[in-house]
This record gives structure tokens, sequence and C-alpha cells, in this order.
């Protein structure tokens, strides 16, 4: 896979952990899914702007069912952290801090 | 022989750093040596940008961010420090010194290359302004009010300074969000969301940045509706209204949720502006403030400890009204831009006729290019048709919300106030010898 390719798999991957925060919210009476799903909205933008055109999440159809948010977050984490470091767009860097951010905030609000 | 480090080299080693942080963030548990290494780190940063020989307009578009590394400068170096944050600041001087070594810079380094290398910086700054924020966020959300503030502001400078043309950028977000490190009131996140998110919905509106006011609205209602139902526990208000405001800011929440899930995956169409990031951001946290304890939604009793209630009661109400006017132009502008052909759709998603895709599609597609929805694709009627689906529920929300205000022997027609209610509020009346209808909140007159 390309560099690009692979900001659109975890791009996909995050869109796919959104989706499922939001579709989970309605049942979640701490409130945490529907901060976490706003917060994989930023995420997606920065990816979007590390990438620098528009990409296709639904090249990853099947995430939405691969897994539970904290999963599919770190799936991402790990598609990102496989670039090489001198094929990272200087733009990657923020949106991999702020993927870390919420799987951080996501742990420690639902341990 | 070694030779010393070239700046190239020094701005990698700056980024890697930054990757390490971001990528280490949940083992890196100590939230006071992130704090702690950043007047070091704000000092090394400003003094990189300041060393790079940039036009003084260029240099003039970043006050906001000076402005905000001189507040973290200023701060106490902690005796602990983060160690990639401590290792960006050594590089981050090492650079400015560098260039600052220059005779005249201004021939050493063209203006595209200051400015490439600048992006980088802010990139690096910006990582790690965001990794420090999510470490104290996982932790308590209730200290290092200002210090957090700076950082916001570093956040957002940097981003606006990373993404957005030298030339284009200031002007409107400079008046929309230029916060001031004591501007932490809630009235001031609703204000500046509610002028940037109208002005981001105009049509041709992107599908993010639909989405994105989608997920504020969701959040502003249901955070408003757990606020709602604490007035009516402390007996703010009467306990039914608030109960009915609850539920319909509760349902209007959902709607914009759903609204935001009806999106197709696929679909998209321009991008965020740096300032509706921003203003999502900054309401995203005053609303954690205000309604969120270790990871739940916080007790009435903290609510009324964080907030005067029945102030908040009012800045919510407003953010009510402001989300069923976005709510309205969400829908107006969603379905122009659906019927107009605004969103785009990889081609190879394109609704094949008895013949399949034209030939010119099938080229695009072939490419995996992109190609305008067309406004008869059924996927732009499912979006025009969930478009819709906000405005009344965020309707409803504002007016059983703006019942909370009105005084009880008054109330809204369609709220009835229950017999126990109405004997409070006579209780009320009579022990404090003050007559409702000289309390300031006042409702209409029956007259």
């Amino acid at each position: 896979m390309t560099p690009g390719e692979q900001i659109a798999r975890a791009l996909g991957l995050v869109e796919a952990a959104e989706r499922v925060a939001l579709r989970d919210a309605a049942e979640d009476s701490t409130g945490q899914l529907m901060f976490t799903a706003r917060q994989l909205l930023d995420v997606q933008t920065l990816l979007e702007e590390a990438l620098g055109q528009d990409a296709e999440p639904s090249a990853s159809t099947g995430d939405l069912q691969a897994g539970g948010v904290q999963e599919l977050l770190a799936q991402a984490g790990a598609v990102l952290d496989a670039i090489a470091p001198e094929d990272r767009p200087a733009r990657l860097l923020p949106a991999r801090a702020e993927l870390a951010t919420a799987l951080l905030a996501f742990e420690a609000h639902t341990a | 022989m070694s030779r010393s480090a070239t700046a190239g080299e020094l701005l990698d080693l700056a980024q890697r750093q930054a990757w390490d942080l971001a990528t280490g963030l949940s083992h890196s548990t100590n939230s006071e040596a992130h704090v702690g290494s950043w007047p070091q780190l704000a000092g090394a940063a400003a003094h990189a940008l300041d060393a790079l020989p940039l036009s003084p307009g260029d240099r003039h578009q970043h006050w906001r961010l000076n402005e905000a590394l001189a507040g973290l400068a200023a701060g106490s170096p902690g005796e602990r420090r983060q160690p990639q944050l401590e290792r960006m600041s050594e590089l981050l001087g090492a650079l400015g010194d560098l260039w600052s070594g220059e005779h005249s810079p201004g021939e050493a380094m063209a203006d595209r290359d200051a400015h490439a290398a600048q992006s980088k910086i802010l990139s690096v700054v910006e990582t790690a302004a965001r990794a420090t924020l999510g470490r104290l966020d996982a932790g308590s959300r209730h200290g290092h009010i200002r210090f957090r503030r700076h950082l916001e502001q570093v956040r957002d400078s940097c981003h606006d300074g990373a993404v957005v043309p030298p030339g284009q950028r200031g002007g409107r977000y400079d008046d929309v969000a230029a916060v001031t490190p004591d501007d932490l009131s809630l009235a001031g996140a609703v204000q500046r969301w509610q002028s940037v998110t109208i002005e981001a919905l105009q049509a041709p509106v992107s599908a993010r940045a639909a989405r994105m006011a989608a997920g504020d609205a969701a959040l502003l209602s249901v955070s408003s509706a757990v606020v709602a139902a604490a007035a009516g526990k402390l007996d703010v208000v009467p306990a039914d209204v608030a109960k009915r405001a609850g539920t319909a800011l509760a349902g209007a929440g959902r709607a914009w949720q759903d609204a935001s899930l009806a999106w197709p995956r696929y679909v998209q169409g321009g991008a965020v502006t740096p300032e509706q990031m921003a203003v999502g951001a900054e309401l995203r946290n005053a609303l954690e403030q205000l309604t969120r304890h270790d990871g739940r939604w916080a007790t009435p009793e903290q609510i009324a400890l964080r907030a005067e209630v029945d102030e908040t009661l009012a800045t919510l109400r407003r953010g009510a009204a402001a989300v069923e006017r976005i709510g309205v132009r969400y829908e107006a502008s969603v379905q122009t831009t659906a019927l107009g052909e605004g969103f785009t759709i990889p081609a190879r998603r394109l609704e094949k006729g008895p013949q399949g895709l034209d030939v010119a599609a099938s080229r695009i597609a072939a490419r995996g290019g992109w190609v305008p929805l067309p406004s008869s694709h059924s996927e732009a009627a499912g979006i025009a048709a969930a478009a819709g689906t906000v405005a009344i529920p965020s309707r409803d929300a504002r007016v059983a919300f703006d019942a909370t205000a009105r005084r009880p022997e008054f109330p809204h027609p369609l709220s009835r106030m229950t017999g126990a209610a109405q004997r409070k509020q006579n209780e009320r009346a009579a022990t404090t010898g003050r007559h409702p209808e000289r309390t300031r909140d006042a409702g209409p007159s029956r007259a």
C-alpha cells in the first residue's frame, strides 16, 4: 500500500469507529460515546488534510462489523504507524496525536 | 569527521519526536511532566518561528500564536519534564539558533522554503499541543484552566497557519475566534460556535462541515438536556417543565445524531475550515467542563458547584435557539447542495443505467476518480430527506426549553404545571414575600 492508501485505510477505520460510537450512543447512559464520536470527526478532518484530497473511506466496508470503537481506533493507529517516517506528510503528525488522544479519552472514561 | 546537523535534519528529528509523543501518549501518564515542559517548548518554538525569514505580513499573522506561546513561556518550568517535549524544545531551539545565525536570511532561504519550514514547525507544535491537551483530558478536566486556554490557542493557531495559505489567514476568524485566555464562558463558546457554523453552512455546504455541525448540535442539545434535568432536581425550575425540556432536548440530540449517521460513507464534498474545527472544540470543551465528571454525566450537585444553574440555563436556551436556526440552515443548505450536485462520490458508485456507465464515467471510475453526485442518484435523495429531520425536533426542543424561563403561574401553552409544582411555587412566594410577577425573568403579560 502507498502512504496515501494507508492514510485512506486509517480514515476508513476512524470513520467506522465514529459510526459505531454514534450508533451505540443512544444506549450509552454515560454520554461518552457521543463525545468520542464528535472527536473522531476532528480526527477524520485532520487525516483528510494530511492526505490532501478526498478519500473513500468505504474501502473498509466490513469495518462496521469488525469490532468496537477501541479496536477500530487501535487498528487505525497501527496502520498509520506502519508508514515509514520519511513518507509521513507533516500534516499527519497532528492527526496521529488527535487519534491517540481520542483513544486515550475513550479508554480513560470507559475503564 | 563529524559535521553539523542541517536545519532539515533537525526538523526531521523534531517531527519524529512529535510522532513518538503521539504514539506513546497512553504510556505517558504524568500530566504534570507535560505541563512542566511547555515553558521551555513554547520559548523554543517562538524562537524558531521568529528566526524564520518571513515577510512582516506573514509574521503579523502569527500574533495570536505568539501571544499564546508567550503566555506558556511565562509559566514555571516543572521539575519533571516529558522526554519528547523536552527533546523537541532542544531541537526547535537549535533551529532558531541556526536560522538566527544566517547573515542574510532572506537570501539563504527562499520564501517557499521558509513557508515549508514554518508549516513543519507549526505541525510539530500543534501535535505537541494536541498531545498535552489529550493527556490533561484523560485526567481531571478541572485544573490548569489558563494553561489549557493558551494551549488551545496554540493548537488552533498552528492548525490555521499550517493549512490555510499565507495571505488568506486572518480576517473573519480573528474577529470570531480570537478568544483571550480570560474568556472562559460557555456563553462565548456558544456564540462563536453559532456564528461560525451558520457561516459554514452556506450552500454549497461541505459534507464534512455539515456532519461536524450535526455532531456539535447533538452535543449541545444532549448536554442541555442534562442541565435541564439538573435544574429540575435542584428546584431551579419546576420538575415537570424541566422534564419536558429534557425530553425534547434529548430528542433533538438524537435527531442530529441520526442525521449524521444518515450520510453515506463515501459521499464527500469540500473541507472543514480551521475556524469551524476550533469553535467546535471550544464548545465541546466548555460542555465537558460543565456536564462531565469521570467519563459520566455530572450530578446536579456537581453542576451547581461549577456554575450558576439559572444563568447557565439562560445561556443554553440561547444555545437551543442557535441549534434551531442551524437546523433550518442545515436543511436548506444540504438539500440545495444535494439538488445542485455539489457533493461528490467515487465514479464507480454511480448508478448504472441499462447500458451501464457512460464512457466518460467509466474512464473516471477506472482511474478511481470522483464525480459530482447526480441529483437523480438515490443517495442524493436520501441525503436531502435526512437533512429535513432535524429542524422540527430542534424547534420543539427550543420551545420546551424556553418554558424554563417563564414564571410558573404563566406556563407556556405547551406546558401545564402540576398541582405539586404549583403548590411549591406558591409556598416559595409566600416564604420570600416576593410576588412571582416581580421576578427578573418575566414572562409574557396576561393583559
